[in-house]
């Protein structure tokens, strides 16, 4: 009969024991009996009913918990809060959890938040894309051949070798890679962060590195973060989506623009495609490929020239009204006007005392507050100035330049440039002149040209001529976060302020600081990191220097050398380079982000970077085409197995946060638990091995054998509890009072009660009322103050040397390098709605609402007369690389442009040649110009940006549809 | 982990079940990751003289034409190729998943409701998923371990004159809708996924074990109603 044997502790007991016995064990290893109930003795068991398949289904399922949660690691630009419904140690379904109040009586609320990424992330948690065990490289990188090892294994292997490399080449030979697409504000990015900091790491600024930087802001306004909550847009008259696709990207806010127009408002969408916003639109124009600034000059143009511009808002709210010199072309400055005078104290005309006047709140006036008072600024105007070496010059403010400028963009000349009939620019123009309330959503994706700087100072142009921006329903439109101090705090591991430096601005802080004393000291903070941005750093350590100086080189609108400027932006300390050029990186890191599917043209990297790396360690919950090219991949846990803050995009007005629904899957774990863990055995091997100081950042020594004891703040965070680091971090946050983790994961999402302060990274720029929908800039606009940039003002005449040599000291319109080709077509892109960057991109769920595999959008001007037709696969090339993919052929396609929307992982090419291949993208040198106002690198700010839309290319068929490499699927 | 052994089995039936619950036991055994423990079992030959007693005992047919020397053989060892390798190239890592998953729900259009049925399964006969590890439903030494439990509840049932009926008609619907129907089709990718033929021989194996399995039960339970 049975008997418990409590003898029998592993499984290979059954394979060692003899069968003849006839005795059988019953061994359960992945399966056990309910608790609490006891089990009954197993022989006197009564009889089980099982008729049939029947009985097992009659049965109500019952949740063992609904449990509040996000996709906090996904980079999708919405929070949503879900119920997540859970039983048997598994997340089953989710459900939008819609709890969100209207902020005001008259515009609509939230409700429900979410898209089909996110209903069906259950699934994709346990897909077979997952990773559950740590892996060692068995084969050579991309080989596919993995060693499952123990966690200690792992452990202990990647910090021998992180400290091997330390104590030969220093710290910032190891290189993190955190990039976007794993970023949320909990505890996870924190641990990340703090193990890149206190190991001494380079952390790579990936912000404008994935094409993210929104370098026209940053020129004009010393800031990018310029959003609102969404429900902002429904106070619109006048929408303008350019250079972007809310119906793809922006699904849980979409509404708003569907309900605006059911108020009234009208949508305009300027897009080259017939995309999934331009079928909503009142007036959809299309301009040929890249020429939006153009289109928005010729728009400003005619503004100006038919007097509809807000010359009040003008006055005060821009740089149009200060004085330039007639004779050098550059600003009136207090240098100028007396010995030893300052270069970033500028002028302007007042008009009631007909004399010059210094510009309040410019930089050098020092003052905190635009405001004119009694100045009334000309706007137009001849004046004579006598200079300190008493030369008399002619002067005259920006906004008459501006004027003149704008000839060369009638909507007649812009026809030409543009191919949008002068009557529609017009009209456009008209209505954006007219006194309703016009914004402009223009998203990352405005990005990621080769100008979308110059497309950004127009749109800018546009909505401060008319007095839109910082207004209700008004305004360009980016993005913008709320400040959650206690992700800041934790994140940041060391003191980022001295008591030097808090003595210093402490008589600030009681008075306010403003946005451009935050501003400073941010800068500061900056050259005290080992951070560089990616462009430049693939330029000097990643291979990409050839390619990208021989494209430099046949810019015409260049007047040096590509080598040239970017030598001097290193000479003159503009931009850091961590490693220094002369070491080599030896050590990659990094979590979510993707590299050899993202970076531009990725075969450089992999021919240039990666073999100089010892060391390659992915950290992720999905085996990515990077991560096949890891020598170390460590499992993440997924998103519904961790205590999270979802970053916080102020679109919506609470912040979004997640329990732990389940244990996370096999080995893996949460980045709070892995890097904590790192830090420990990094500290543990280097005390074993005598191993202390080694050379750190900026060539500081670094005690190793302290890195956990400062990870962990001398034992204050355990890495086995992400609960208590949450709780922590909630309750420094003053947005959301300092609620505690219980309270907040109860409900989900967290109303938000308060500004928080000013970051620069994570800005709100109004003050916060909870019963008010929020718009961006009001600080400025409603309050005067200061803007961040030279002149206090919105800036559009840049007088920097590099911007005079390279003639966009004002906006203009100039051709992208793609459009001197001399190959046909240009492919440009936008992101996907099947997925978010490479998350879902290879889920079958997403897969089966589309093709199935990559497909490019081709129109039929351009598929007929190279015999392909819808379905065919084609080969897309230039002298860079190329790839293949599936053609659709599609109307709606501009002829000249081909489309593939974002994120194809490269294994779903044939040979894993993506879609990235031929997208070698130089990036403007402009962009590491410093040493002016609000133009000069600080972290995640103001940098070269990957501009992989407009690539040339060429396009041919190479057979029929589907083929040995395409997602064939296969039957149940 | 829980263990029972049931001992001196007098009835026929009784025996007979208790052999296909060690069955199953030993197909899970022998397809879960190789830990130096089971490589050497492997490499020694017992997994293969387990499998070739066992299977010969349920029905001799079953243990013919076998390639038994592939099952004692993990295949060649160096630094970075072992049979621990190999597993971890068939059954766990690689682009979009690796190519011969071991989960019963990807093999079909259903993933959530495969899993949930056999959650059911699981639960209706006293059962629930362990904690450690952390394993899905539909996996396959789950889906082996509960077949290995309710043959072993049969044999206890049938040695105690109690009603067996009820973990026969379990097995062979539970065997039909779920191991039954993917296994073949695993053992499919695991041909074109040129697996070590110590892989290809055990699933190729497991395959004809359920399929001899599911005609057994449908004989002595009948055929199962429709759903």
């Amino acid at each position: 009969m049975s008997r418990l044997n409590p003898r029998v502790t592993r499984r290979t007991v059954l394979i060692g024991s003899g069968v003849a016995a006839a005795g059988v064990a019953l061994g359960l290893w992945r399966l056990r009996r309910h608790e609490p109930a006891p089990a009954p003795p197993l022989a006197t068991t009564s009889p089980l009913i099982y008729t049939g398949i029947g009985d097992i289904w009659r049965e109500r399922w019952r949740w063992d918990r609904v449990v509040k949660g996000t996709h906090n690691r996904t980079n999708c630009i919405s929070a949503c809060s879900w119920n997540l419904f859970v039983k048997e140690g598994v997340v089953w379904r989710e459900e939008q959890n819609a709890i969100y109040e209207p902020t005001r009586p008259d515009v609509p609320d939230f409700n429900p938040r979410g898209c089909q990424k996110g209903a069906c992330y259950s699934d994709l948690q346990v897909s077979s894309s997952r990773v559950l065990y740590p892996l060692r490289r068995a084969g050579p990188r991309g080989s596919g051949k993995w060693q499952r090892i123990s966690w200690d294994e792992a452990l202990t292997e990647i910090s021998d070798k992180l400290l091997d490399i330390a104590v030969e080449d220093g710290t910032e030979s190891i290189v993190h890679d955190h990039g976007t697409t794993n970023v949320d504000f909990g505890p996870d990015t924190a641990s990340e962060l703090r193990f890149a900091t206190v190991i001494g790491a380079s952390l790579l600024d990936s912000w404008a590195g994935v094409g993210d930087m929104p370098m026209g802001p940053v020129q004009t306004w010393g800031m990018y973060n310029c959003e609102g909550t969404s429900d902002d847009w429904f106070r619109a008259d006048n929408i303008l989506i350019w250079v972007g696709n809310p119906v793809y990207t922006r699904i849980p806010e979409a509404h708003f623009l569907t309900e605006a127009r059911y108020k009234g408002a009208r949508l305009f969408v300027i897009a080259p495609d017939y995309n999934a916003s331009a079928v909503h639109a009142d007036l959809w124009i299309n301009p040929r490929l890249e020429t939006d600034a153009a289109l928005g000059l010729a728009f400003a143009q005619v503004i100006l020239a038919e007097g509809l511009y807000d010359a009040d808002y003008v006055r005060e709210q821009t740089d149009l009204p200060l004085l330039v010199r007639e004779d050098t072309g550059r600003y009136l400055r207090g240098s100028d006007l007396e010995r030893g005078g300052r270069d970033d104290v500028l002028h302007l005309w007042d008009e009631r005392r007909s004399r010059l006047a210094v510009v309040p709140g410019c930089q050098g006036e020092g003052g905190r507050k635009l405001e004119l008072g009694e100045l009334r600024p000309a706007l137009e105007g001849r004046f004579q100035v006598k200079l300190a070496d008493g030369k008399t010059v002619a002067v005259r403010p920006v906004f008459e330049r501006l004027k003149e400028h704008l000839t060369g963009y009638t909507p007649e000349r812009a026809f030409e440039i543009t191919g949008v009939q002068p009557a529609v620019i017009q009209r456009v123009a008209r209505e954006i002149g007219s006194k309703r309330r016009t914004m402009i959503f223009a998203s990352w994706g405005a990005c990621k040209h080769h100008h979308s700087d110059l497309f950004q100072r127009a749109m800018i142009l546009l909505m401060a001529l008319t007095g839109n921006q910082g207004r209700p329903g008004g305004g360009v439109r980016v993005a913008a976060w709320w400040p959650v101090e206690g992700f800041s705090r934790l994140a940041a591991a060391e003191p980022q302020i001295s008591l030097r430096d808090k003595v210093g601005i402490l008589s600030k802080v009681v008075r306010g600081m403003t946005p451009r004393e935050y501003e400073e000291l941010f800068t500061r903070f900056t050259g005290m990191r080992t951070i560089t941005p990616l462009m430049p750093f693939l330029y000097v350590h990643g291979g990409y220097k050839e390619a990208w100086s021989a494209l430099g080189d046949k810019d015409p609108s260049l007047k040096r050398p590509f080598d040239a400027y970017v030598q001097e932006a290193i000479d003159r300390g503009w931009i850091p380079i961590h490693p220094a050029p002369d070491r080599r990186p030896r050590a990659f890191t990094f979590t979510g982000s993707n590299p050899l599917r993202r970076w531009p043209a990725p075969q450089l990297a992999r021919e240039g970077l990666w073999p100089k790396l010892d060391l390659v360690v992915s950290v992720n919950f999905r085996m990515s085409t990077s991560g096949m090219m890891a020598d170390y991949v460590l499992p993440a846990a997924a998103y519904y197995e961790k205590n999270a803050i979802k970053y916080a995009q102020s679109y919506v007005s609470y912040l979004i946060v997640a329990e732990q629904a389940t244990r996370p899957l096999g080995e893996s774990k949460p980045e709070w638990e892995i890097f904590g863990l790192l830090a420990k055995r990094m500290e543990e091997r280097a005390r074993e091995r005598g191993i202390s100081n080694v050379p750190g950042p900026h060539g500081q020594p670094l005690d190793m054998s302290q890195v956990y004891a400062r990870w962990s703040h001398d034992g204050e965070h355990d890495p086995a509890d992400s609960r208590a680091a949450m709780d922590k971090m909630l309750r420094m946050s003053t947005i959301v009072d300092g609620i505690g983790f219980d309270e907040a994961v109860r409900r989900g999402a967290v109303k938000i009660t308060h500004n928080g302060p000013f970051e620069p990274l994570h800005q709100t720029s109004s003050d916060y009322r909870p019963d008010d929908t929020y718009t961006p800039h009001r600080w400025f606009v409603d309050d005067k103050i200061a803007w961040p940039t030279l002149s206090g003002r919105q800036q559009f005449f840049i007088d920097h040397p590099w911007y005079e040599e390279l003639g966009e000291v004002l906006p203009v319109h100039k051709d992208p390098p793609g459009a001197r080709s001399g190959l046909p077509l240009r492919m440009t892109g936008g992101h996907t709605r099947w997925s978010v960057h490479a998350i879902w991109r290879d889920h079958e769920l997403m897969l089966r609402l589309q093709r199935g595999q990559p497909v490019l959008f081709v129109g039929p001007a351009d598929a007929t007369p190279r015999g392909i037709r819808d379905g065919d696969r084609v080969r897309v090339r230039n002298e860079a690389g190329a790839f293949e993919a599936m053609a659709k052929v599609a109307p709606g396609v501009q002829p000249g442009q081909v489309i593939i929307y974002h994120a194809w992982e490269p294994f779903q090419f044939p040979g894993w040649r993506g879609q990235q291949e031929p997208v070698v993208a130089p990036w403007k040198p402009l962009h590491l110009a410093g040493g002016y106002g609000q133009i000069h690198y600080r972290m995640y700010y103001s940098a070269p940006g990957h501009g992989p839309r407009g690539a040339p290319v060429e396009l041919e068929r190479v057979g029929e549809h589907g083929g040995p490499n395409g997602w064939q699927g296969e039957a149940a | 982990m829980s263990e029972t052994v049931l001992e001196t089995l007098q009835a026929p039936e009784a025996r007979r079940a208790a052999v296909r619950s060690r069955a199953f036991a030993l197909f899970a055994e022998a397809a879960r990751f190789p830990d130096p423990e089971l490589l050497a079992a492997i490499r020694s030959g017992a997994v293969a003289r387990a499998l070739e007693a066992t299977l010969g005992e349920v029905a001799p047919a079953l243990a013919s034409d076998v390639a038994w020397e592939s099952l004692a053989d993990p295949g060649p060892a160096s630094e970075d190729d072992d049979l621990a390798v190999e597993h971890t190239r068939l059954f766990e890592v690689g682009t979009s998943g690796p190519p011969c998953a071991l989960y019963g729900g990807l093999y079909g259009d259903a993933r959530m409701k495969t899993m949930e049925e056999a959650v059911r399964f699981y639960n209706h006969f006293g059962l629930t998923l362990a904690e450690d590890p952390r394993e899905l439903p539909d996996h396959l030494e789950t889906e082996l371990e509960f077949l290995h439990y309710l043959a072993f509840r049969e044999a206890e049932a049938l040695e105690s004159e109690a009603d067996p009926g009820p973990y026969q008609r379990a097995q062979r619907d539970f065997l039909e809708r779920h191991p039954g129907r993917w296994v073949p089709k695993l053992v499919q990718r695991l041909e074109r996924a040129k697996a070590r033929p110590y892989y290809a021989t055990l699933f190729a194996l497991l395959a004809r074990f359920l399929a001899h399995e599911t005609a057994t039960l449908r004989a002595i339970a009948g055929a199962p109603a429709p759903s």
